[in-house]
C-alpha cells in the first residue's frame, strides 16, 4: 500500500476533480488552488549572467574558478547547468558590480572568457515560492505561460525544490511581477512582508 | 583540498527520468510544460533556456511518471525527433548553499575527480542539486565527504 498525502483546497465540485480518488488501496495526492498562492515576488537586478560550454576535462577547472571567485567574497544569485553535445552548458548569475573580476578569474583559471566561449547577458531575476511547490506539477508552467501572454520572453528558468527562479532581459522584471500577481496570490501577509523584503 | 566546509545535510533522490527537449522556434509551455502539467506530472527539477533559435527544457519526473512522459512526447511529431528520456538517473542536494560559488566549485571538483558525470545542476534558496546516473550516487556522496561535513548518518540508498 502507497500512503500519499493530500492537500485539498477550493476542490471544485463539478465532478471533475473528485477530492478522493482510490485506486486499489493507492491514494492520489492533490492540490488544488484556484489561484495558486505565493509567498511573494522577490526581484533582484543589475545582474550578469554567464554561460559557457565546458568539456568534461575542463570542469575541475571551473571548479577551481568558481571557488576563487567565493573566496574573494563574489556572491551567487543562481547558477544552473545541463548536458549537450559539446559538454556541459553552465549558467551561473552574479551582481553586476563582479561581472569584471568574474571575466577576469575565468580568463586565469580555465582561460575561457574570449569571444565565442563565453556568453555574458544583463539580466534580471524574479524568483518565488511557495506551499508544496517542490510536489506539485504545474507551478512553473503557469508562471512562464503567464509571461509569454504578457509578451515577456524568459531567458532561462531554473526549479529544484520549491522555489521557481525566472531569468529576464534587463529591464522586464517589474513587468514580469505584475503579470505574475495577476495568476498568482499573495496572500495579505505575506505581501506585506514581500514589500518589506524588496 | 583544504579545509572542509560544514553542512547541514544531503538528500539523495529515488531513480528518476531525465527528459530533455528541444523546441526550434517553438514555444515551451505550450509544446511541453502544459502537456505535462494536465496530465499531473510533476517536474522534480526543471531548467527552460529560451536561445536565439531554439528552446530547450531538461527537466526531471518520477520513474514512476517516464512512460507518461515518453507518451507526451511522441503524441507531438514537433517534439519527439527532438526529445531523449534518460533513465533511471537521481538527485543528490547539498544544502545549505548560503550563496556560495565555492559551494558549487568544490562539488564540481569533487565529481570531476570521482569521475561521475555531471548530467545537469541547479540552485535554489538553500540548496545545489546535481542530476546523475542513479547507480553513481553513492560514489557523488563520498565525493562529497571530501569536501565537506555532513551530520549524522549517511542518507540510505532508495
Amino acid at each position: 500500500m502507497k500512503a500519499v498525502l493530500f492537500f485539498l483546497e477550493n476542490v471544485p465540485l463539478n465532478g471533475n476533480t473528485n477530492p478522493c480518488l482510490v485506486h486499489n488501496l493507492e491514494t492520489t495526492a492533490a492540490y488544488w488552488e484556484a489561484r495558486i498562492k505565493t509567498y511573494g515576488f522577490h526581484r533582484v537586478t543589475d545582474l550578469s549572467l554567464f554561460e559557457l560550454t565546458l568539456a568534461s576535462l575542463n570542469l575541475p577547472l571551473f571548479g577551481q574558478a568558481l571557488c576563487r571567485m567565493g573566496e574573494e567574497g563574489i556572491p551567487l544569485v543562481l547558477t544552473f547547468s545541463w548536458v549537450t553535445s559539446q559538454g556541459l552548458a553552465a549558467c551561473f548569475v552574479v551582481p553586476r558590480a563582479f561581472e569584471g573580476r568574474v571575466r577576469d578569474r575565468l580568463q586565469e583559471e580555465t582561460a575561457l572568457s574570449g569571444e565565442g566561449t563565453v556568453r555574458v547577458l544583463p539580466v534580471e531575476v524574479v524568483y518565488f515560492y511557495g506551499p508544496h511547490f517542490g510536489d506539485r506539477y504545474g507551478i512553473a508552467e503557469a508562471a512562464l505561460k503567464v509571461l509569454t501572454e504578457s509578451g515577456i520572453r524568459a531567458t532561462a528558468s531554473a526549479c529544484s525544490g520549491s522555489c521557481v527562479y525566472l531569468v529576464l532581459p534587463e529591464g522586464q522584471s517589474e513587468e514580469a511581477v505584475r503579470a505574475l500577481s495577476r495568476t498568482f496570490e499573495i496572500p495579505r501577509a505575506m505581501s506585506q512582508k514581500a514589500a518589506a523584503v524588496n | 583540498m583544504g579545509e572542509k566546509i560544514p553542512m547541514e545535510g544531503v538528500n539523495i533522490s529515488p531513480k528518476m527520468a531525465r527528459v530533455s527537449v528541444f523546441h526550434p522556434g517553438g514555444d515551451l509551455t505550450t509544446g511541453f510544460l502544459h502537456p505535462a502539467a494536465q496530465d499531473r506530472i510533476n517536474l522534480k527539477l526543471l531548467i527552460t533556456e529560451e536561445g536565439r533559435e531554439e528552446a530547450r527544457v531538461l527537466c526531471c519526473v518520477a520513474a514512476a511518471d517516464g512512460s507518461r512522459t515518453r507518451r507526451l512526447l511522441d503524441a507531438n511529431p514537433d517534439l519527439t525527433k527532438r526529445a531523449e528520456v534518460h533513465e533511471p538517473v537521481g538527485l543528490i542536494s547539498i544544502f545549505p548553499l548560503r550563496s556560495s560559488l565555492k559551494t558549487v566549485g568544490l562539488a564540481l571538483i569533487a565529481l570531476a575527480e570521482a569521475q561521475v558525470p555531471v548530467h545537469a545542476f541547479c540552485s535554489s534558496l538553500s540548496a545545489l542539486t546535481f542530476v546523475i546516473d542513479h547507480d553513481r550516487l553513492q560514489e557523488a556522496l563520498v565525493a562529497f565527504e571530501g569536501c565537506f561535513i555532513f551530520p549524522g548518518e549517511r542518507p540510505a540508498e532508495r
